[in-house]
């Protein structure tokens, strides 16, 4: 009876320990398949600009109240798509591509590109991407459906209405292929 | 029957012991070698990044989700003041230092559910632009329950912890995260 109990006991905490190992492993694809999957709901055709983020904002962990945000999905898996962001004016602002298993794999800011606006072109693995046009970046994304964030620092209260209206110039589209 | 019973209970315990000790580890345990700290500071090297770990992305999903890469912001956490103690909701802290060295930088405090402290003011932040400083450059900022007259960041009485964001980080800091200049923590008075 005793042996039993034993074997009872470490057959559980194996099955504990497989559980702990797939929650770890597998909890981030399927975060952000939850997100993706409600950015999806709310339109996936269009480039979202949420607004500034309170404390009833309740999609996204830990949102900067000094940011705003703007996504867009992609799903490369048939088409690349192609990015272009805004330009606000005197202040910090980025694009960043998450991969479906969360990873930030691209980003680029207002300093790199000296305040101009930016055409990124994400493609899958091994897709083909026509020639774009000079001072065209081509990404290639390590997994076929993942997001693209758009951040802009409310540096000033006061430009809080302009920078909304100059973010809005941010747009994703599908890229035929050649 | 009796064997039915064990094999419902071992898989219920199973799957208890595996989905909590996951979530508590992914929460709240740093054991990785990329984590480091800074005074009540840490930070996750490869939070965000292609090279982050198993555990690393769990944490970040849980607990930040869509963090930037560490070449463009570290995000630093404070769950406990500069003595070593745990961020009370019910106590007012001091946060005091110069500015980090980052092109922009920003103190939030969050509830224990990882979102934004519900506040009618919206006292959520204070940042490198709104800070109020004096003259010799030293900011004062104080995280409350109640209400204070400039820089002040609102708490919770049911828990929180204070994130600080760093935007462009110099050269120096993403070198060496540990030994960047941040604020200290010091806990004030408590109710």
């Amino acid at each position: 009876m005793t042996f039993n109990w034993l074997q009872f006991g470490m057959i559980t905490l194996c099955g504990a320990a497989l559980v702990h190992w797939a929650a770890i492993a597998y909890a981030p694809e399927l975060i952000m398949d939850r997100v993706l999957a409600a950015r999806a709901e709310q339109d996936s055709q269009t480039t979202a600009h949420a607004e500034r983020a309170t404390a009833a904002s309740r999609r996204i962990v830990r949102p900067s109240p000094d940011l705003l945000y703007s996504t867009c999905l992609f799903d490369v898996s048939r088409h690349p798509l192609k990015v272009m962001t805004a330009a606000p004016t005197g202040t910090y602002w980025s694009v960043a591509f998450y991969a479906a298993n969360t990873d930030n794999f691209f980003v680029l800011n207002d300093t790199q590109t000296q305040g101009n606006p930016a055409t990124i072109v994400i493609a899958g693995r091994g897709q083909a991407v026509a020639p774009q046009g000079p001072g065209v970046i081509v990404v290639s994304a390590p997994s076929d459906k993942g997001l693209v964030l758009f951040r802009t620092l409310i540096n000033n209260e006061a430009r809080l209405s302009e920078l909304d209206q100059q973010r809005r110039a941010a747009k994703c589209e599908a890229l035929q292929t050649p | 029957m009796w064997f039915l019973l064990r094999l419902v209970g071992g898989v219920t315990l199973a799957l208890f012991l595996g989905l909590s000790s996951a979530y508590y580890t992914a929460r709240n345990v740093g054991f990785e070698r990329f984590i480091v700290s800074n005074g009540p500071w840490t930070t996750d090297l490869t939070s965000g990044g292609v090279d982050a770990g198993m555990y690393t992305r769990a944490r970040v999903a849980i607990t930040g989700l869509l963090a930037l890469n560490q070449s463009e912001a570290i995000y630093y956490i404070a769950k406990r003041d500069s003595a070593g103690d745990t961020l009370d909701g019910n106590c007012s802290y001091r946060i005091e230092g110069r500015d980090p060295d980052a092109r922009w930088w920003s103190i939030t405090a969050y509830a224990n559910d990882n979102f934004l402290i519900d506040t009618p003011s919206h006292n959520y932040s204070v940042s490198k632009t709104s800070v109020v400083r004096s003259a010799d450059g030293i900011f004062v900022v104080r995280l409350s329950p109640a209400a204070e007259q400039q820089n002040w960041i609102a708490t919770s009485p049911a828990g929180f912890d204070v994130m600080l964001r760093l935007y462009n980080p110099g050269a120096t800091v993403v070198k060496d995260p540990s030994a960047a200049f941040l604020p200290s923590i010091t806990k004030e008075v408590c109710s």
